[in-house]
């Protein structure tokens, strides 16, 4: 995973279980590295692009932060972008929830 | 060097198209091998639409859609058995009136109701096609209920499930039906498989090279020379393979599939979640279809999170109380499938019309008035921020709030990227799948479909299937 892939599975959703985060980022990994590649290659452009601004902005380190910068951009007017924080949410959502619904 | 492998008969894929046409061959006693890109897992190694069954069944753990505005997820099984391992078993047989539509449009020879009917009813004895042995599940029955109260058509669909004698079912899938029947027959079937092209020759396919994957984790190049290739990967798969081989005449163009937009609803009780409901809204049917949808905690929140993003933790509170719900649509737009060099994956495409997304936007408020009939007190609408309606008059903020930057949309019905029929100039294939130009190459899957039937395709799927394999056999 690229570094702002690895901060939002880190970050995202914010009260995760801290037990549950290594397979909640297991999943994050392997969702994004199944993904077609042409899909994976203009994910991860954007997670190197997003990622320069995020790192820019001060907002990486503070999960917090960082999770509500990516809730901000699931209402882009950009399409990709608005795309890119609905499909990470979407798999760190649905990986969080499975996996409290089983412990 | 390549290991070489002869049969007389290949098929390419082993879902709903692939092992029907190997059980009936194999059974006819002609020498068949079934080749699987995905692995073989025990039907009940994981539970129904759960995380592991993502990772294990699902191409691409499910993260896979068609480019356009908006994107569309779709979701396809990889495994042995197919799309038919992870979908929810309902089964309607082809409307009548399709079948004629489909049969003069496109010049389908001998494509009548009454052949089609014969096929079904051969399918439905050996899946056990049959409705609940009893009371529908809450989650189903809010559906009739609500449709009832606004005075609407629904109806309980049967399903591939057999049941034992205390009222518990088993979905029938291909690896427990047609894929162990083929096999009894002599079949051979080689999963983790990938078929890489077509050599082709003489107006004819010479060899078949793919890579197997064996457990050790090595790759080997196998070389398959078959009479008859028979290529029933699906309606994304099938024409992806053709055009890495350098088939294309009408291939990979004219996708179709059922848009589809979901409604979490949350009811003043407790809901079931271990299964899908079976009723369906038909008053709009076939050109829109009110249904529910696998709804485990993780779905749930999913549905929720569009509506919801500022205060999930909240809305997820009672989560048992809350049930997706989904409205399907047969779309005019459509779609491509094209095989990009060097790329493993096809890059797909969706054009949804202006009149798509109303029709949507359509289906949506009617799904809100059906939950609310039926006494949900809260509907989260798959949009990006909502809005979230508690009573009918909320529901006319959506007609303007579903917009292609904010609907949520997926679908998992694919068809029509090999259409059949005589007339060539809008057909791949002819009217029994044989692939223009190629005396030895037949499509039999879902691609064949001439346009998505608005209600779940496996069973015209098999239906079709199992006619043109009997077609195949009348020439052998």
């Amino acid at each position: 995973m690229l570094w702002l892939e690895c901060r939002i599975a880190a970050s995202i959703p914010e009260d995760a279980n801290p037990e549950d985060r290594p397979e909640i980022e297991h999943f994050l990994e392997t969702s994004l590295a199944a993904m077609p590649q042409h899909l994976r290659l203009g994910v991860g452009g954007l997670s190197v692009l997003l990622g320069a601004i995020v790192r820019m902005q001060g907002v990486a380190d503070d999960p917090h932060s960082l999770a509500k910068t990516v809730a901000a951009w699931e209402t882009s007017r950009i399409g990709f972008v608005r795309q890119y924080a609905r499909l990470m949410t979407s798999l760190t959502l649905f990986a969080e929830q499975e996996l409290a619904a089983v412990s | 060097m390549s290991r070489v492998l002869d049969t007389e008969i290949l098929i390419v894929g082993s879902g709903a198209g692939g092992a029907v046409t190997a059980a009936r061959l194999a059974e006819a006693g002609r020498s068949v091998t079934i080749v699987e890109e995905g692995p073989w897992h025990d039907p009940d190694a994981v539970e129904p639409f759960s995380m592991e069954e993502m990772v294990a069944k699902y191409r691409h753990q499910g993260a896979c859609a068609a480019l356009g505005s908006p994107g569309i997820a779709f979701a396809e099984g990889r495994c042995v058995g197919g799309s038919t391992e992870i979908n929810s078993g309902l089964y309607h047989r082809l409307p009548a009136e399709l079948a004629t539509e489909w049969k003069a449009s496109y010049d389908i020879a001998e494509f009548d109701t009454e052949t089609l009917d014969h096929y079904a009813s051969e399918i439905e004895t050996a899946l056990t096609v049959s409705q609940l042995p009893g009371p529908a599940p809450r989650s189903s029955a809010i559906l009739d209920e609500g449709a009832q109260g606004l005075g609407w058509r629904a109806v309980e669909f049967a399903r591939v499930f057999a049941y034992d004698e205390r009222g518990r079912g088993t979905k029938q899938t291909m690896a427990r039906t047609f894929i162990p029947r083929a096999i009894e027959a002599g079949a051979e079937v080689i999963p983790d498989c990938t078929v890489v092209s077509l050599r082709r020759g003489g107006g004819r396919i010479t060899g078949v090279k793919c890579q197997q994957r064996h457990p050790s984790g090595d790759t080997e190049e196998l070389m398959i020379r078959a009479d008859e290739v028979i290529v029933c990967g699906g309606a994304i798969q099938t024409p992806a393979l053709l055009q890495r081989s350098g088939i294309r005449w009408r291939i990979g163009n004219g996708l179709k599939f059922h848009p589809t937009v979901k409604v979490a609803a949350r009811f003043p009780y407790e809901v079931d979640h271990d299964d899908v409901p079976m009723h369906r809204v038909t008053e709009f049917a076939p050109f829109l279809t009110i249904g529910g949808s696998a709804s485990r905690r993780g779905h749930v929140a999913l549905a929720i999170a569009d509506a919801a993003s500022g205060n999930l933790d909240e809305a997820l509170e009672q989560w048992e109380n809350v049930v997706v719900y989904y409205a399907a649509i047969r779309s005019v737009g459509s779609g491509k499938v094209l095989a990009i060099p060097g790329l493993r994956s096809p890059l797909v495409t969706y054009h949804l019309t202006d009149g798509d997304l109303s029709c949507l936007a359509r289906g949506l408020v009617h799904l809100g008035e059906v939950l609310l009939a039926a006494g949900a007190t809260e509907l989260f609408p798959s949009i990006a921020g909502g809005p979230i309606a508690r009573s009918r008059s909320d529901l006319l903020s959506w007609w303007n709030a579903l917009t292609r930057s904010s609907a949520n949309l997926m679908t998992v019905h694919l068809t029509s990227t090999v259409r059949m029929g005589e007339d060539r100039s809008r057909t791949g294939a002819d009217s029994f799948g044989r692939v223009w130009g190629y005396s030895n190459l037949r499509v039999n899957d879902a691609s064949l479909l001439p346009d998505a039937p608005g209600v779940n395709p496996q069973a015209a799927i098999m239906a079709i299937a199992a006619r043109n394999a009997d077609h195949l056999l009348g020439k052998l």
